[in-house]
């Protein structure tokens, strides 16, 4: 995923973030963009974590990238 | 550097996202990454909103189990939204229909009776007999078909053919008549073609956007992360967020105004005020490019003629432009001073004042932005001109950055609603039934006796035409809210509605949509997906195939049109709104529905059905079924031309490009069907195989030159009007419909969240979307919450003069309304807050005003 915040609140939203179970902040530019990945073994739970990005204090916007499901290895989950 | 096979993936995710955003990751493993051979990827365009996104879909065993936003497009460039990212999950809903269902009672058609499934043969049996019916007794008007903006564009194509040609009916109205015909009518106004001048590339290529009614994050959120990453990243960028309550576009903003609703008429005026008044007006632009005129005021509100508010219009839906001088118009804005706006509006001054002043700056690019805000408006017309004016006054118009920008809410509302015309007083490519020439031209094309049509005011050369009814076709037009009117009162007695939920979008459910409905000489048949409030409302339920369960065509808000293949097969005997369109077309014989002298100018017609006259015409049915194949030889299926026999879509597409290309209009026109199914849609007009970016401008529009050979470089020439010269109209403040008064003391605005697409029909089937936001609540000011002893939670009645709901408060949501106005939005099935709602419209477009009526909130 992408999330976007005012450059002020980059700090704040990613400390906001980054205790969420699951979540791995890959950058976070001065220009208030952050990368991030949802990797999580229960498929209900990455989905209601994404959604709960854009609720997020600071995040103006949250944008889906890839999402990548497996059923035969029922651990395995990525979305960014 | 060694990765698992979880790490891979991962790092793939954060390269994705990485280069989608623009970032730089450092660590990124460079592997070649190993598609699963099962699945079959293949791009589709979105089933939302107007943006137009392209998701790759990935289908495995029949079923789709992938989707990703699509990084070669150029709309999303790789970027989902979370209702994109559930898309494929609303094919699934546990309850989807697969049969078509019938009211009966004793084994017969009973209006009162319960659902039972029936063949296809009998449900177009029965509902062929009842149309054919209420076409001879009623006249054109006794039938009537309400589409969609969601529609794919053949679908619209072709049920534009059965009701104007085939059943020779103007009853033909898309849903986009609550959602854009505001911005049609200001377009026609100002510039004599449809759809904006600009594109999405403005985004990032402008600096300033002005948000006026529209709250992109919520409902737009892939453009509004193209526009948060220019106003991150571009020095001097600034974005201005207009609106009548704080909601999530407001976190972006540098500059917001809330305003009192209705006031925007006012704060545009005061905008072309302050440009005059600083003589920052580009004069060489106006003098070259503008005409000054003036539209009729006190127009009434679009309610019945009996309302008092109609007995006392002036003007009622009066538009006609009168020509004035540049100082008239300036003396008429100079009422709209910072003092007067200020206090009227509500908005701070030195708030308009920032906002008028980046207007005013002949260096700053600005591009403006609005939807529903404006659209569902009673002066939408008005006041989408007024943003115009404001444009045209600076000449910033109609090149990167500057532009007026009128987003669409739905995925085809530009592509099908407008550009195929299925409103009733329009044809294809901007032809309209007024007109007796646009007619000929149609009927040409479509190979009809001349006068099949009908005409605007039911007269072709001057006489009335003949009509089955045995009397002359009278005016033929009746747009949404005249239809549910219609019905009501026993005018109209066949409805047809098509991929939209009516019953529960139109306003004033109480008063008019459920009692015409449910009117005993009423037969209405509803396709759906599932089982909606329409669907339950309706006497026959006919399942449909939805989305990629057919091959389908989009057209987005920036002239982009869209195809994409049919990439699974639709569950059950649900069939595609095309193939139900153009099967029940075999059950109406034309001389079921047309006069002998008609039928007498083309004697081979007489024993025909409609499918042969609209369809088997030689040019819809001249391509033949193929095996749909991609670039990369993968497989797929057309299910609509394997049951004609023929290559419907592009035999509809087709036909319906001669009317971009062979007729007097200059502007529409389209590539061949097949370019489409290999771009990421290509944006009209497209001249030697070239898209067009930017309208009206020479360099950017060949068009300009070709129409005005002595143009200067990069010099505009608005070719949509006479004159090549575009209007500036002046339109005035002027109160709403149903203001708040002592005991229906708020306004109430309703709309929408970023979790549910419109009514819900789709998206509350996604049981992530539904969990997400389960239910409709009131928005609502803490003090206003106080005032009335509720506090966050509290279950409420909304109640107005028509009806009333029940929900629950919330004043801590992510909509924040100031004192005096509450936010209900409208996907809430059990929470009909239509049945609130005034049937008010703009009078010029007919588009129902959803933004401003007066209701009473109190403890449930």
């Amino acid at each position: 995923m992408v999330l976007y915040t005012r450059p002020e609140n980059v700090e704040s939203v990613r400390h906001g973030i980054e205790n969420i179970e699951g979540v791995e902040v890959h950058a976070a530019t001065d220009e208030g963009k952050l990368v991030i990945t949802l990797d999580h073994p229960d498929r209900s739970y990455l989905s209601e974590t994404m959604m709960n990005m854009h609720n997020v204090p600071g995040v103006i916007n949250a944008a889906l990238i890839y999402e990548y499901f497996e059923e035969s290895e029922p651990t395995q989950k990525e979305m960014s | 550097m060694k990765l698992s096979r979880r790490d891979f993936i991962k790092s793939q995710a954060a390269a994705a996202a990485a280069t989608a955003a623009g970032v730089t990751l450092p660590t990124i493993a460079k592997t070649e990454h190993k598609p699963d051979p099962d699945i079959r990827w293949d791009k589709t365009a979105c089933r939302f909103c107007g943006t137009g996104c392209s998701v790759l879909v990935g289908v495995k065993n029949g079923r789709v189990v992938a989707t990703q936003g699509d990084p070669d497009a150029p709309v999303n460039k790789g970027l989902n939204c979370i209702k994109g990212y559930f898309l494929t999950k609303i094919m699934y809903g546990k309850d989807r229909l697969t049969k078509p269902l019938l009211r009966k009672k004793n084994g017969v058609y009973d209006k009162n009776g319960d659902f039972e499934e029936v063949s296809w043969d009998e449900a177009f049996k029965t509902m062929a007999d009842k149309w054919v019916a209420a076409r001879k007794a009623k006249g054109p008007k006794g039938v009537g078909m309400f589409g969609s903006g969601q529609w794919t564009i053949w679908e619209g194509y072709a049920a534009s053919k059965l009701m104007k040609a085939g059943f020779r009916s103007n009853s033909l109205e898309p849903n986009a008549r609550h959602c854009m015909a505001s911005a049609v009518g200001a377009f026609m106004r100002a510039f004599g073609i449809d759809e904006p001048m600009g594109c999405y590339d403005d985004m990032e290529l402008g600096e300033v956007f002005v948000l006026w009614g529209s709250n992109m994050a919520e409902m737009h959120p892939i453009l509004w992360s193209r526009i948060t990453d220019t106003r991150l990243t571009k020095p001097g960028s600034e974005v201005h967020v207009l609106s009548t309550f704080t909601h999530r576009s407001c976190e972006l903003a540098d500059n917001k105004l809330i305003f009192k609703p209705q006031t925007d008429l006012a704060i545009s005026n005061y905008i072309a005020n302050y440009i005059i008044q600083n003589k920052a007006y580009n004069k060489e632009f106006i003098d070259a490019h503008v005409n000054f005129t003036k539209t009729p005021t006190d127009i009434g509100y679009g309610l019945r003629a009996d309302d008092p508010r109609e007995k006392a219009a002036k003007n009622r839906a009066k538009g006609k432009l009168s020509k004035i001088s540049f100082d008239e118009y300036a003396k008429s804005v100079s009422k709209y001073t910072l003092e007067y706006t200020s206090k009227l509006s509500g908005v701070p001054k030195e708030n308009l004042l920032k906002l008028a002043k980046v207007y005013a700056d002949p260096n700053k690019k600005v591009a403006s932005y609005w939807t529903m805000g404006f659209n569902q408006h009673t002066r939408g017309v008005w006041v989408n001109g007024n943003v115009y004016n404001i444009h045209l006054l600076m000449g910033k118009i109609a090149e990167p950055g500057n532009s007026p920008f009128s987003l669409t809410g739905q995925p085809s509302a530009c592509g099908t609603a407008r550009e195929v015309g299925t409103f009733t007083h329009r044809l294809p490519a901007d032809y309209v039934t007024k007109k007796d020439e646009h007619c000929k031209f149609a009927e040409k094309i479509w190979k009809l006796p001349a006068g099949t049509i009908p005409r605007a005011n039911g007269k072709t050369d001057g006489k009335e035409q003949s009509d089955i009814s045995g009397k002359p076709m009278g005016k033929t037009l009746i747009h949404a809210v005249a239809m549910h009117r219609a019905l009501h009162d026993g005018k109209m007695n066949c409805f047809w509605v098509q991929c939209n939920n009516n019953l529960q979008a139109a306003a004033n459910f109480n008063g008019e949509s459920w009692p015409g409905w449910r009117n005993p000489d009423n037969f209405i048949a509803v396709t759906d997906p599932y089982p909606t409030v329409s669907a339950m409302g309706a006497d026959l339920v006919l399942p449909t195939a939805m989305w990629a369960e057919k091959e389908g065509a989009y057209g987005n808000s920036e002239r982009r049109t869209q195809f994409w293949r049919q990439q699974v097969k639709a569950p059950g005997e649900a069939k595609s709104d095309l193939w139900q369109i153009m099967e029940f077309s075999k059950y109406v014989k034309v001389a079921d529905v047309w006069p002998a002298d008609l039928i007498a100018k083309m004697p081979e017609y007489q024993d025909k059905t409609l499918f042969d006259v609209l369809y088997k015409n030689g040019q819809v049915d001249k391509f033949p079924k193929i095996q749909v194949t991609d670039d990369r030889g993968n497989k797929y299926d057309n299910d609509e031309s394997e049951h004609f026999g023929f290559y419907v879509q592009k035999g509809l597409f087709e036909e319906y490009r001669r009317f971009q290309l062979e007729g007097k209009k200059k502007g529409h026109e389209m590539a061949p069907y097949d370019d489409y199914h290999r771009a990421r849609g290509i944006r009209w007009p497209v001249i030697n195989g070239k898209e067009t970016l930017w309208r009206y401008r020479e360099g950017y529009d060949p068009h300009v030159r070709e129409l005005n050979p002595n143009v200067k470089k990069g010099d505009v020439y608005f070719y949509g009007k006479k004159d090549g010269k575009a209007n500036i109209i002046f339109a005035p403040y002027e109160p709403a419909a149903e203001p708040p008064d002592d005991e229906f003391d708020l306004w109430l605005s309703t709309g929408r969240v970023l979790e549910h697409w419109h009514s819900g029909s789709m998206t509350r089937r996604v049981p992530e979307l539904y969990r997400a936001v389960p239910h409709a609540l009131v928005y609502m000011n803490p003090k206003d919450a106080r005032k009335r002893r509720l506090r966050d939670g509290s279950k409420v009645r909304v109640i107005s003069r028509r009806g009333e709901i029940i929900s629950r408060v919330t004043t801590r949501g992510r909509n924040k309304p100031p004192q005096g106005l509450i936010f209900v939005p409208w996907f809430d099935a059990g929470r009909l807050i239509n049945k609130v709602t005034l049937d008010q419209t703009d009078p010029l477009s007919k588009e129902t005003d959803y933004k401003k009526c007066a209701v009473k909130v109190v403890k449930a």
